[in-house]
């Protein structure tokens, strides 16, 4: 029969083994665990704001300048086209 | 085709716009066959910021800077950090009534020795920048720049007769312009060098992205060009990404590769490399390019020493290109 002070060193020795196998085996399932993860594919060019689609209602703009929250300052650098 | 059309003519999208249309940067309107800008005097961004922040750290080292920005913007980076007011229409958006005398008292009253366009692009602001520019220098105040360079030749030109520092971005390669800017790098090499030959001071600014224009390769292709085009004394600021935007998926660029981006620039011969959002001390101080020794220390955004000697190194005299009074 083991004495108390081997049983316990046996029992500590298991412990640790089981300990290791366990992350040995995580480690082993994906490897790189510890990397920075890839990044996700980028989002497609569409994914980007629609201009046009964004336009609200003209009396929007036309309210809001009015009340002094927009400008209707003419602007520079601009011409009329002829369709 | 509808009557009543107009061209914008301020930068290379060369909107034509029918009546009720906004631009592509969504602050100028065409209001029954008029082009308006919407945003004249009408900021979302007023703030005052250390003048490090822009990042500008041979103009004015220590200084107070009046910031204002309008909402929209002609440029649609995947990465803004500043979206919420860039990518934005400006009726979606809190502005206040802040006219162009106002922008100069305000300014004034704050302690600011500059005032700053910035945080969207000032090209689609043109107009309020322009004339808050004209009554800052008879204020006795200097006028910045914080651009990405997307404005045609002659609003440039004309808006850089009251300008006095710009700090322009330079965000990568031609491809990198199409498939994440979603516009073109030749307007802003034009736009850089027409800065160059009004002879407004300039610092450059690459925000470094990983995945996308962190390759060495590419880096050493930005500065081939900036070595080519302006020499090794325009400052370059290399700065660090953080999710934001459509970007939220990549993480933020790792502190090696801002590193070795700064050793490459230094490597092939820039004299003024600094490296942003990230403490590293080496990289945020300005040391001289003949004799090394540090002149100018900081710590974030604060400039605690300045050793200048009249723009020049204390040690051996060189001149040291700034606007440093």
């Amino acid at each position: 029969m083991t004495s108390p002070r081997i049983h316990n060193l046996l029992f500590a020795l298991a412990v640790v083994a089981c300990l290791g196998i366990t992350a040995w085996s995580v480690a082993a399932r994906e490897p790189g665990v510890f990397a920075l993860p890839a990044p996700a594919p980028l989002p497609s060019a569409q994914t980007a704001p629609d201009i046009q689609e964004a336009t609200p209602a003209k009396n929007v703009i036309e309210q809001q300048i009015r009340e002094g929250k927009l400008s209707r300052q003419r602007a520079r650098h601009w011409q009329r086209v002829t369709p | 085709m509808s009557a009543n059309l107009v061209r914008c003519e301020l930068c290379f999208r060369l909107c034509t716009l029918a009546p009720g249309e906004h631009g592509n940067c969504r602050a100028r309107y065409n209001l029954d066959g008029e082009l308006v800008s919407l945003v004249y005097g009408k900021p979302c961004s007023v703030h005052v910021d250390p003048i490090e922040k822009k990042p500008l750290y041979h103009f004015l080292p220590g200084s107070r800077i009046f910031s204002i920005a309008t909402a929209g913007c002609n440029g649609h980076c995947l990465f803004c950090q500043n979206w919420e007011i860039s990518q934005r229409n400006p009726e979606e958006v809190p502005t206040e009534n802040l006219p162009p005398a106002d922008v100069v008292k305000e300014a004034v009253a704050a302690d600011c020795r500059s005032v700053a366009f910035t945080y969207t692009d000032p090209s689609v602001f043109f107009e309020y920048a322009y004339d808050s520019s004209v009554l800052a220098k008879k204020g006795g105040l200097r006028n910045v720049l914080v651009t990405a360079g997307f404005l045609n030749e002659k609003p440039q030109r004309e808006l850089m007769k009251v300008t006095d520092a710009a700090t322009i971005d330079l965000k990568g390669n031609e491809a990198f312009y199409e498939k994440i800017v979603l516009a073109k790098l030749k307007p802003v090499q034009n736009y850089i060098r027409i800065a160059a030959q009004e002879k407004i001071f300039i610092e450059l600014v690459n925000l470094i992205v990983p995945t996308l224009n962190d390759k060495p390769a590419e880096i050493r292709e930005v500065l081939s060009w900036v070595l080519g085009e302006l020499g090794p004394d325009v400052p370059m600021h290399f700065l660090r990404f953080f999710p934001m935007y459509k970007l939220a998926n990549l993480y933020p660029t790792p502190a090696e590769t801002m590193i070795d981006a700064a050793r490459m620039a230094e490597d092939m011969g820039m004299h003024y490399v600094y490296v942003g959002n990230l403490p590293t001390g080496e990289f945020e101080n300005t040391k001289c390019p003949k004799c090394k020794d540090v002149m100018i220390e900081r710590r974030g955004y604060r400039t605690p020493t300045v050793r200048l000697k009249d723009g020049r190194c204390p040690k051996c005299n060189e001149t040291i290109p700034g606007v440093w009074r």
